[in-house]
């Protein structure tokens, strides 16, 4: 007799990215403390994102961070910077909501006040061992 | 003979994201009154699992930013994200539509005036035990 089992999610799993995520929030985070220290600051994910949004809410000129998805990324020129918050019409202190597929990302700079906002799946960071590491664009 | 017993949706319902919300608004909320002193912090509770949710801090004082969390715990353990006072130009006074499924919402800080606006599933709250509360990322 055969037996229906179903696994878990994988990566390509379309409805696990369907539904609306299980909310992460990472407030008020020091990354020139971490950045001093001389590492840059890994956020591990508990399970895959769906989408992931980043925010500089220093306001202090010049405290921007930098965020790429491997150390390689940061070391490199796979990375990206959210600047510090000016509070003007062109402020790029808050990304939009990247809808992308991590297990961690990193951050390094002198923003001591970053909050890093995600939806997730309920996809296993197992589906991703290395986030992705190693890719190109990654770094 | 065969009996066709229709449910109510779960949580990973993927129709139930797909379809437009039904609408939960609540405005003008001063943050600091209900949240002073010993009262804690303010609880916002859906009457359905959302499909996402949007925060306004309308709060033109220099210290009125709000922070937002998914639990109580969240703001121990730096598990909340801040939204700023309106500095009056397009600045991050308003979150992004964050497509998250969550049951409530927790509010502090100085802001007088802040709105909370959500699309609404029809999925029952019963089916998030407690809203996340003691998950990574939740608190």
């Amino acid at each position: 007799m055969s037996v229906y089992n179903p696994g878990p999610s994988g990566l390509g799993s379309a409805g696990s990215y369907q539904v609306s995520g299980k909310p992460f929030v990472s407030g008020g985070i020091d990354v020139n403390a971490a950045t001093s220290a001389g590492t840059p600051l890994e956020i591990t994910f508990p399970s895959i994102t769906r989408w992931i949004v980043i925010k500089n809410v220093d306001s202090t000129v010049g405290k921007n961070v930098t965020i790429g998805a491997s150390l390689n990324g940061l070391a490199g020129d796979n990375n990206f910077v959210v600047e510090y918050d000016k509070g003007d019409y062109r402020n790029n202190s808050s990304t939009p909501r990247f809808e992308l597929r991590l297990s961690k990302i990193y951050l390094t700079g002198s923003s001591t006040n970053v909050d890093v906002i995600a939806g997730l799946t309920g996809i296993s960071v197992n589906e991703l061992p290395n986030n992705w590491t190693g890719s190109v664009g990654v770094g | 003979m065969a009996v066709y017993n229709i449910k109510s949706p779960g949580l990973g319902s993927v129709g139930s994201y797909q379809v437009s919300g039904k609408p939960f608004v609540s405005g003008a909320i001063n943050v600091a009154t209900a949240t002073a002193g010993p009262l804690g912090p303010l609880e916002i509770s859906f009457p359905s699992v959302t499909r996402w949710i949007t925060i306004t801090n309308h709060d033109t004082t220099s210290d009125g930013d709000v922070k937002v969390a998914f639990s109580a715990n969240g703001f121990d353990t730096n598990n909340y994200f801040t939204v700023s006072q309106d500095k009056g130009d397009y600045t991050n006074t308003m979150t992004q539509r964050l497509e998250l499924k969550v049951t409530s919402l927790y509010l502090t800080g100085a802001c007088t005036n802040c709105d909370v606006i959500a699309g609404l599933t029809g999925i029952d709250t019963i089916e998030i035990t407690n809203n996340w509360s003691g998950s990574s990322g939740i608190g």
